[in-house]
This record gives structure tokens, sequence and C-alpha cells, in this order.
């Protein structure tokens, strides 16, 4: 496109009434979306990760959905998303046009806190997006500096930068460390993971909790240069003790193999059966697509097609891998399905431990 | 080096950067404008139109918005006394008197000529500091963020009014309300009385829209006023020559603020929540003659405006050699550079130098143009001091109450903006001045998370670290300035303009009655916490206890004073009628009434509706306009609504009860 038409476009867009991620639909077979609007609530600010994610996003979800509907995406934010989670539960009406899309907080359920008046299990599943946890942080916290991972097990005690006693990522980078076995102190109060990081940088902190596609963008100097390193990832154990390894990290190893290393043996225990639990939750993933129960059959197929075909799309995954060396994992509905039961099923012990954890940190 | 920024002035320079860079550059003149919107919701309505675009293009284009919506947010602090962003609230305190004087033209001139002068700096200093200055910001960690938020209370307090008690029983107020909600460390609910709306805590924007549009406008009204006080044919010395003169004149002063600015900017996360007031605090601090300070010195404008302008590249460096950004707008920024495949830290200062250096030429030439568009039209700008208040009233409002929406999409921030609305009114009535508020409450949750924090990482000393002491040393040096300016100040006689800034309105019972209620709020607050964790009450007890003897000392001066007053009036019902009158309390609860029925009818039948009724019957009844007058401004008012709000910002409208 002629740079002066794409600028004439981009203005009218912009200070014209139309919308902010609408998509021009182009004609075709009569679908439940031809011609309408999909409205997308986003739990969070705009300008966040979860928000610019959402907008890049919708442009390959659109794409796919049979009709080319619109879609627009709306913040409405508060509760760590969990307001947007309501409101789509209870107020959304049930026509298939307004859905979801997040991040999603199990510990929330699990915990049967308040501030989340549904269950995950009532939505309709559309799909999710992985984006693989992991722990990073300086390499001198031991003289000499840290060679390879397991060397961690050498430091007297570490300390671990998160943002609240009771939040899912806090809690996961600290029962890391505590399965592990080693000496840490968790120093809270941090917003987000740049504050963590930012403290990192400046030692006040030696570990912290991220994704994979924050460390390889927001982290990459800081491991170029030797500073700083990723210490594990996440990935679930299956109850026989297999597990999968991501064949796009390889500058850390998986959290069950620096187990290993460091213990000879598989990890195991009340602690390790509740954080491995989480992790089979989130670990693949950190967002999905909901649209309120009871949504006519054909929107939620439509929806659940366009999804998949938007994540598995050549564009969507050149434009990840080109941010991020890898794309991010697709999760299907069958799956989705899935992790949304076995938290509807969760273990009353897991459920136990993790209400004694989360307890301590609050004090 | 050298090469390298030749090359990026080239590529900005380049069809179709430069365009996108001018387009850019409107919008953020527009969303700097209008109350409650800034900068951050336009980058982020424009950033999905850069994903396709080539870097430079995609940072022309947000780097026009980013750089210039503190020029253009200099028009509702100078003519409505609101602060346009968080980032220019020092401008009120000068700039709105000298609208009230007839001397808006001059404010703004004065204020877009050094907006540019600093933002340039600002763009240069960040080109040069880049590869030296990283050890600087690093150095500043959770104690210093701690002493430097208490530094911008300091100045805050000290500065904004007549009394430095007040100021700071004002900035405790802002405290209280930034711990509305879950607490910063351990997720726990503080003071929300078991509302849901409460638990995310108090939006920032509806208060202050409510703090200090709702009273101004409320003044508006009631007193069937213009924004200048003074007729237009009265209205001397405040030209737009004046003001560029004015900016030439305290050139000195400009590269200070701007150095302020930049510097204080690069600190992640605080910088342009205090850099105003920074800026201000030196103004003031570095002047010889004060007396004109907070009534409509022009020297007021020129320190914050040379310093907000010039924090946005200070505040670019740690979000381009770090990956941290220190706000919203440089989060989206952020996101922005990984969008293009580029990553923060060397690449950016080595490898791809032509682009960050073209970032740097885009702030420079977005400044440029700002400042050249904003002064071509400050003439007309300026001219809306002198429109009657009433037809200006229900368009502000409109834009007022969005604006409050926008926080969160609640009926809640309407409610909220309607409290702060009265709080503000009373402060403002009663003498108490209302910026420290709203600066407390920026500060309030970087000052407990880097309070709790640095107890953490640094143990109970952590104000011993060398730079920290130097903060202290400096919050030192303020108090006793301001402490002296004061008693120095009070000795001298006051006119009746002297008593019209900020927090200098004289109402002995009024205030009496704040300093008790506050006494009450803060006694309760402690009581409250009593029970909580440590870690829940550290930071509401750190603010309650010298809140209770802030507040009781100011009751002991107030009553002192209402005695003063009873006695001069003639006895106590005779000072009770002036005290009651001031306040135009009648008129102004009936308006409120007004306000309150655009929460009854929007309930009803949705904003749609009720936003545009209002604007109609507010024209009819107390306009006392007609019908044609009433139902276009109506009709205009609901365009905006429909196309702007709902089409291009995609709110969530609050669903009615009727007519779903």
């Amino acid at each position: 496109m002629l740079p002066l038409k794409r600028l004439l476009i981009c203005a009218t867009a912009i200070s014209a009434a139309t919308g902010i991620t609408a998509i021009t639909s182009k004609a075709a077979d009569a679908a439940f979306y031809d011609g309408k609007t999909i409205t997308v609530m986003v739990g969070l600010r705009a300008g966040g990760t979860a928000d610019t994610f959402a907008r890049s996003f919708a442009s390959f979800w659109q794409k796919h959905i049979p009709g080319n509907p619109n879609i627009i995406v709306k913040n409405l934010p508060g509760g760590g998303g969990l307001k947007a989670t309501n409101f789509v539960a209870e107020k959304a009406k049930k026509d298939g046009l307004t859905v979801l899309w997040g991040p999603w907080d199990p510990l929330a359920q699990a915990l049967n806190r308040k501030s989340l008046r549904t269950k995950y299990q009532n939505f309709g599943f559309l799909g999710g997006t992985g984006d693989i946890r992991l722990v990073y942080g300086r390499t001198d916290i031991i003289p000499g500096g840290i060679k390879k991972a397991a060397d961690i097990k050498k430091a007297a005690s570490v300390s671990i930068g998160g943002s609240t006693a009771t939040g899912l990522q806090g809690l996961l980078g600290r029962l890391s460390l505590d399965v592990l076995g080693l000496n840490f102190k968790y120093i809270k109060g941090y917003r987000g993971g740049s504050g963590v990081f930012a403290a990192i940088k400046r030692k006040e902190v030696q570990l912290g909790s991220t994704s994979i596609t924050s460390f390889r963008t927001r982290s990459a100097d800081f491991v170029k240069t030797g500073e700083g390193r990723g210490y594990f990832y996440l990935t679930p154990v299956e109850a026989n003790g297999t597990f999968k390894r991501s064949p796009f990290i390889k500058e850390m190893p998986a959290y069950p193999d620096l187990y290993k290393q460091m213990h000879g043996k598989m990890p195991s225990g009340a602690k390790w059966d509740a954080f491995n639990y989480m992790v089979s939750l989130i670990a693949e993933m950190t967002f999905v697509g909901l649209a309120p129960g009871g949504i006519p059959a054909e929107a939620l197929a439509d929806l659940q097609k366009g999804y998949a075909g938007g994540s598995n799309d050549p564009g969507f995954i050149k434009q990840s891998v080109k941010k991020f060396g890898l794309p991010y994992v697709f999760v299907n509905v069958e799956k989705g399905q899935r992790v949304f039961a076995s938290l509807a099923d969760a273990p009353p012990k897991v459920i136990a431990t993790l209400k004694e954890i989360v307890a301590a940190a609050g004090k | 080096m050298f090469e390298a920024a030749i090359d990026g002035l080239f590529l900005v320079l380049q069809w179709p950067a430069i365009g996108y860079l001018m387009l850019g550059v409107g919008l953020g003149i527009w969303l700097g404008a209008v109350p409650g919107l800034g900068g951050a919701i336009g980058l982020v309505i424009i950033l999905p139109f850069t994903f396709d675009m080539e870097p430079v293009q995609a940072f022309s284009l947000l780097l026009g918005v980013f750089a210039v919506t503190s020029t253009g947010d200099t028009i509702a602090s100078v003519m409505l006394g609101i602060p346009g962003t968080a980032a220019s609230q020092a401008t009120i305190l000068d700039g709105y008197p000298m609208a009230m004087k007839g001397q808006a033209a001059r404010a703004l001139s004065a204020a877009y000529t050094v907006s540019m002068i600093g933002g340039i700096l600002g763009a240069f200093v960040l080109a040069v500091s880049l590869p030296v200055i990283l050890p600087v910001i690093l150095a500043f960690a959770m104690p210093e963020f701690f002493m430097l938020a208490i530094l911008g209370l300091a100045m805050v307090g000290a500065l904004s009014g007549g009394s430095i008690l007040k100021g700071f029983g004002a900035a405790m107020i802002g405290l209280l309300f930034s711990m509305v909600g879950y607490g910063q460390m351990t997720g726990r609910a503080r003071f929300h009385f078991e509302l849901e709306y409460l638990l995310d805590g108090l939006p920032l924007i509806p208060v202050v829209l409510g703090l200090f549009a709702l009273p101004e406008l409320m003044e508006l009204a009631v007193r069937d006023t213009s924004i200048s006080r003074v007729p237009k044919d009265q209205a001397r010395g405040g030209g737009i020559r004046q003001g560029i003169r004015d900016a030439f004149d305290n050139r000195w002063l400009v590269i200070r603020c701007s150095a302020i600015g930049v510097y204080i900017g690069m600190i992640p996360g605080l910088g342009a929540a205090v850099v105003d007031w920074f800026a201000y605090g030196h103004t003031v601090q570095s002047a010889k003659d004060k007396s004109q300070f907070g009534l409509g010195d022009v020297r007021g404008v020129i320190g914050p405006e040379s310093a907000n302008n010039a924090v946005r590249g200070g505040s670019l460096i740690p979000t381009v050699a770090f990956g941290i950004p220190g706000s919203a707008s440089n989060a989206i920024l952020l996101s922005a550079l990984l969008i293009q495949g580029l990553k923060p830290g060397t690449e950016m200062l080595v490898d791809k130098l032509d682009i960050t250096f073209s970032m740097v030429w885009a702030i420079v030439i977005a400044n440029i143009v700002a400042a050249g568009l904003l002064m071509v039209c400050t003439r007309q700008i300026a001219k809306v001091a002198f429109i009657r208040g009433h037809l200006i009233l229900p368009g502000i409002i409109l834009f007022v109450f969005m604006g409050a929406w926008m926080a969160s999409a609640d009926i809640g921030d309407w409610f909220a903006l309607l409290c702060a609305g009265i709080i503000g009114f009373i402060l403002k009535r009663a003498g108490w001045p209302r910026p420290p508020v709203i600066l407390a409450m920026v500060l309030g949750p970087i000052m407990e998370q880097s309070f709790q924090i640095s107890l953490q990482a640094f143990g109970n000393l952590f104000f011993l670290r060398p730079i920290s002491i130097g903060i202290i040393g400096i919050i030192v040096i303020t108090l006793v300035l301001s402490a002296r300016g004061v008693i120095r100040n009070k000795t001298a006689p006051k006119s009746e303009q002297q008593l019209a800034g900020e927090g200098r309105e004289k109402n002995p019972l009024l205030s009496a009655v704040v300093s008790l209620f506050g006494l009450f709020i803060f006694a309760s607050a402690i009581i409250m916490s009593f029970k909580w964790h440590l870690s829940d009450k550290q930071f509401p007890w750190l603010a309650s206890f010298p809140a209770v003897v802030f507040f009781a000392c100011a009751l002991f001066f107030d009553l002192k004073d209402w005695k003063k007053e009873t006695e001069s009036a003639g006895g106590f019902r005779l000072a009770l009628n002036a005290s009651v009158e001031k306040m135009l309390l009648k008129k102004c609860s009936e308006l409120f009434g007004w306000f309150f029925g655009i929460i009854v009818v929007t309930v009803l039948v949705g904003q749609l509706i009720a936003l545009p009724l209002f604007i109609a019957l507010y024209l009819w009844r107390w306009g006392g306009y007609g019908w044609r007058v009433s139902v276009g401004y109506a009709a205009v008012g609901w365009a905006i609504l429909y196309g702007y709000y709902d089409q291009v910002l995609h709110v969530v409208w609050y669903t009615q009860l009727l007519f779903r």
C-alpha cells in the first residue's frame, strides 16, 4: 500500500468514528457473524502486555471467524482481571457478541475467593494461549558467579521479588524455590514483572519470576552481558513422572531436570503436589478466550474455529517468532476444557496446602 | 554517534514518517487538552495501526502523541484550573489565577514556549546521556524512591497555599485515599467498607476531576461569571507576546527546570508524578520576590511547564536502555518497541542507534510543531476565558463525567467524582489547598511500596544510604525555607486578590470543621487498623499519627482565628451568617443536586440520554437560553458521546434499567 494512502487511512481510522481494532469485513457466505461486531472484554488496563496481545491477536482471530465480523477490544480493568470475568459471566448478553479474553486466575477459584463470582467451567471455552513461566535472576548470587543453573544450590540464601503475598505468580515463584529446598527470602510489593526486573538490576533482589516472552525481550541484554540468566522454566509433570521439555528453550533447564540435577530424584511431597497442580493449570494456558455460557452453538463453534485459526495463522506465528524467538502455545478446546474440569475437581489435600501457604505468606 | 544522529534525523524527516509524526502531534494535543483522557489512551488507540509499519514510522506516530500531551494539557490547567494530566498539577497554581485576571493568553504562550524548550532539552539530554546515565539511574533504589516521594510531598505541602500545616494535612488526606482497597503487600483490602467498587482502590482521575473541576465549574455557574473575572476590555498585560517575552526573560529558570525535569524523569515510576512540583518548588525558592506566587505569577507557569515536557525525554531512558517502563505511556512504547522486533538495551544503544536517534528527533520536532500550532490557536483559546460560564459548563461537564467514567466504567466512578467534588468544594472554601491531596494520592502507593520493600531488603535503617541522606537534607532545607516564607507572609497585609489563590480563602469556621473532621477520620483510621496485620497497618499509621497532630494544630489555629472573626463581626451569629454566606451554599447545593441527577437518569436510561439531557436542561434553566441553543448544544453533546466515546474509544456504557 502506498505510504500516503496508508497514512490517510490511519488518520481517518483514528480521528473519524471508526473502531480501534475494527477490521472491515469482506463478503462471505452467510454465517452467524456476517456483518456483526464482537466485543472482546479485556480485564486489564489498556497498554499492558495482555491488552497489547489482545489487540494484536484480534486481527488474526477476526480473519478466521466465519463471516469475518468486526472485533473491538474494550478494557474493563479491576480485581486483576476478575471484574471483567464477573461482568461477562453476569451481565453480557448471551448472543455471542461479547466475549472475554485475558489472564485467568485458577487460584481464586481453587481457594473459593469471593472476588470471583462464577466458575470457569460455566463459560464456553474458545481457546487458550500459553506463555511459559520461568525463574531468572542475577548470576552474582555466589562468589565466582553461577556457571550453570544447578549452582544455585551453593547459595546460602537467595531473595526473590514479587508483587503480593497471595497472587498466583508470586506463589509459583516461591513454591518453586521452596520445593528445590533453597533458603530464600520473598520480597513483595513490586509492581508487575518490570518492577521486579528493575529491582534485580539494582541488586535489591536476586531472582524473579516471569514469562519466556518477557524474558526473551526485556531481559535479553541482561542475559547477553552475563549479568543474569534463566534458572529454570516450569513444566507440569504427569502422574507417571513424565514431562515435556520445550523445544524452543535451550538457555535453561526444565524445572524437573534441575531438581533431578540438584537432588538426584524427582520431587515429591505435599508442597510439590500443590506446586505441580498449579503449574499444570497455567503452564501452557496463561490467557484464555471465554464466552458466556449459553450462547448459540453456532456462535461458539465459529469463535472456537476463529481462535484456533488465528493462533495457527502463519502471520501470527511469524509475528511472535520475530518478537520472542518462539511461537505462543495454542491450547485447543479439548485441552482447555480438561484443565477447567481439573480445576473444578481439585484434590482437597492440594487446596489445603495452597491455603496454608497463602495464609502464611500474608502474615 | 554523530553519524547515527544525522541518520536518525533523515529517517524521521522521510515521508511518510514525518506525516505520521504530524498526525501524532495533532492527536497528542487533543488528548492532552481533554480532561481525563491523557496520553496513554491515545497511544493504546494508535498502537494496533503501527503493527505493520516500519519502526521509524511507528515511533514517529507514537512519539508525536507521547511528546506533546503535556503541552496540550496546559489548556485545561490554565483555562479551567483542572490538571489535564498528573504532570500539570503545579501549573494550575498560577496559571488559573492568571486566566482569572484576564491573562490566559500570556500564561498559555509562556507555557508553550517553555514546553518547547523543555521538550527539546529533554530530547538532547536523552541523546547525550544514554550511554553514561545507567549507573546513576540504578543508584536510586527503593529507599531513595521513598525519600524522593517525601520530598515531593514536602514541596507540595509547603508551597501550595498559605499554611504549611494545612498543606501537610491535605497531603495526609491524599495518602489515606491511596490506601483504600487491596493493600500493596498482602492483597488484603483496607478502608473499603465492604464496597466492591473500592476493592481496587479509589481511581485517580475521578478524584482529580471532582476535586478541581467541579468546584471551579460550580463557581462559574453560581456566580454567573466568565473564567476571567476581569472584562476583556480591562484585561492588561496578558498578550501572547508578553508570554513569549516572559519565557525568554526567565531563560535560566527554564533551563534549570528542564534539567530537573529530565533527570527526575529518568527515575522509573516516580519522575512524572513529582517533577512539576520539584520544578515549582525550585522556582519559588529561587525567586527574590515571592509575593505573587499562587496568585498568578508567570514564573509559576514557566517552571513546571519547562519540566513536564523535559520529563518525556528523560523517562524514555530507562525504557530504551533497560526495558523498564516508568509509566503506562512508557509501557505502551516498550510494547511497540518489542512488536517492531527491537530489544531495549545494547541493541538500541549500539546496533540500532540511528533508530534511537530518530526517536530523539521525533520528540524534538513534535515539541516544536505542537508549540507552534498551539501558539497560533492561543488567541482563540484565550477568548474562552471571556465567554459566559453558563455556555462553557455543560460541555466541560460532559468531558468531566466521561473522563471519570473512563477510569473503570463503573457507576462508582461517578459517585467518586461527586464525593471528591464535595470535598474539593469544602477544601477550597475553607482555605485548604487541594494539590497536595492529589500528589499524595499518586505518591501513596509508591511510598508504601518503597517503604515496605526498603524495610524488607535493607532493614530498619534503610534511610541511612548516602543518597537518601542527601535527599533528607533537601527536605529539611525545603521545610525551613518554606516556614520562613510563610511567617514573613503572615505579617504582610493581604488584598482581596491575595486571598483568591489556591488554599488562601479565609473561612475559619469552615476550616475548623475540616480540621475536626480530619481529626475524626484519622483517629478512626488508627482505631480501624489496630487489629490488622503489621504490614497492613504500618503505612496507614505512618500517615495517620502525624495527620492527627497536623489536624489538631490546624483546629487550634482555626478556633483562634474564628474567635478573632467573631469579635470583629460583632457577635457569634453575625460571624456565622457571614461564614455561611461566603460559601454560597444554597445555590451550590442546588447545582450539586443537578449533577447527582445525571447519575439518577443514567441509572434509568443510560448516559447517551442523561448527559445530553443535562446539557439542554442546564442551558434552559440556569443559562436562560432558548430551546434552539439548548437542543443544538445537547445534540452536539450526543454526537460527541456516540461518535467519539462509543465508536472511537469503545467505552463500556452503563447497563441502564429501562430501554435496554
